[in-house]
């Protein structure tokens, strides 16, 4: 296959700039969104929620927490600061499920925003 | 809308049969949008939460990575400048400390927090008699320490020993606390204290602390009525450790002694606590806390233009 592809620069020349100072260069991947979705689980101490996404292989993910709807977003994985109470989530992910491992220290409402990219985890 | 797009494969790939992770872009599918980025350091005395205005009206996506201080760099026995993502953990052990580093985003800001015991260095006691020690009306004794004046043991003075010290000789504090596990409190009165440092290369275990030579450096403080039983009071007494670090004797690993001279309690009232009620249960809760660096962390940030929850 011959040596073509799509550049797009930043500013200046697209020619002559740099990799980092492109906003897109088809010879580098880009993650694309496969899906997203939200869901709550109340209760106290730990459970698993498990997430269907029928993508076919294991993707690359990012997920954010709220508790008891406070309106703070934590990264999964993170604790929880808003109380004295503990919580947080573990995201993992095989190639047909998106596990969260949610832990609370009492019981509390653990809402889970997530997405998913089309893109396998390396 | 008509099925069109554009759809860009990886080279090698035929873009019209290439599965979607084969294609480098897809309009089908969404990308992360970089509404804004930046840096900052986290220093002890400018506050250890930043906050960071992205004015979108609703809770974007980020991510945090930030950079250790020196001390937990060489900790990791890494680079002090890598880059962890955010949440930082710092590794479990068994006392309770919490020195992650957590951020969160809500409608209007990005936060970035270094817990309260981040960058602090913790020592104990090793929760045996010869570490606590009283010397009251009714003599001079280990297991506990109180101070205060209170029932027939009258005017109170208590000492503390801190095994296993790792400070430099010599070494330069940014602070220093005792922290004081309030396992008993007597009386509603302010308990008034002269804190010393034993001045002692390595303290000795007692049972008399209390009559070990003092430090020429003390603090006077006062530990306020309105710390309840139950309670760590956190006082600064990094003018008695420097003093003790710049002994000639001193050495790294060292044990150091602290004392806590009444300073006329009023009778009725007391603080207290001892090897048997000081317990985390793997560490006493009564410590000696270290900061030597006012810089905690650096960060970068990443604040996209996709919502959360949207």
């Amino acid at each position: 296959m011959s040596d073509w592809g799509i550049k797009i620069s930043r500013t200046g020349d697209v020619k002559t700039a740099g990799i980092l100072d492109q906003t897109f260069n088809s010879e580098k991947n880009c993650f694309k969104l496969a899906s997203s979705g939200v869901t709550t689980s109340s209760g106290s101490g730990n459970r698993t929620v498990e997430i269907t996404h029928g993508l076919g292989l294991t993707p690359t993910f990012l997920a954010w927490f709220e508790v008891d709807s406070n309106g703070r977003w934590y990264p999964a994985y993170a604790t929880e600061d808003y109380t004295s109470k503990l919580a947080y989530v573990e995201p993992s992910t095989d190639s047909t499920k998106l596990y969260l491992d949610i832990t609370t220290d009492g019981s509390a409402s653990v809402k889970i925003y997530y997405i998913l990219f089309v893109d396998p985890g390396a | 809308m008509g099925d069109y797009g554009i759809k860009i494969s990886k080279p090698g790939y035929d873009v019209k049969t290439a599965s979607p992770h084969q294609l480098v872009f897809s309009s089908k599918y969404q990308t992360l949008k970089i509404k804004q980025q930046g840096s900052g350091t986290i220093t002890d005395s400018g506050g250890r939460t930043h906050t960071i205005a992205h004015n979108l009206g609703y809770v974007p996506m980020f991510l945090v990575h930030t950079m250790i201080d020196e001390f937990f760099g060489s900790f990791y026995g890494n680079d002090p400048s890598d880059l962890y993502i955010d949440p930082f953990g710092y590794p479990a052990e068994a006392c309770n400390v919490d020195r992650n580093i957590i951020a969160w985003a809500d409608t209007t800001n990005l936060y970035i927090k270094a817990q309260d015991d981040f960058a602090w260095e913790y020592f104990y006691t090793n929760l045996t008699a010869d570490d606590y020690s009283t010397d009251d009306n009714t003599g001079c004794w280990g297991s506990y320490s109180y101070v205060g004046n209170y029932s027939v043991y009258g005017v109170e003075d208590a000492a503390f020993r801190f095994q296993n010290v790792t400070l430099n000789k010599g070494a330069s504090l940014v602070k220093a606390e005792l922290g004081f596990y309030l396992a008993v409190r007597h009386g509603s009165a302010t308990v008034p204290v002269k804190i010393y440092g034993i001045a002692e290369d390595n303290c000795g275990s007692f049972p008399c602390g209390p009559s070990k030579s003092r430090t020429s450096a003390y603090k006077t403080e006062a530990c306020d009525s309105g710390l309840a039983q139950g309670t760590m009071w956190f006082v600064g007494v990094k003018e008695c450790v420097e003093e003790v670090l710049n002994r000639s004797g001193w050495s790294s690993g060292n044990h150091l002694g602290l004392i806590l001279m009444d300073n006329g309690t009023p009778s009725g009232s007391e603080i207290g606590t001892g090897y048997g009620y000081d317990y985390n249960p793997y560490c006493s809760l009564s410590c000696l806390r270290v900061l030597r660096w006012d810089s905690l962390l650096s960060y970068k940030y990443t604040i996209f233009l996709n919502q959360i929850n949207p």
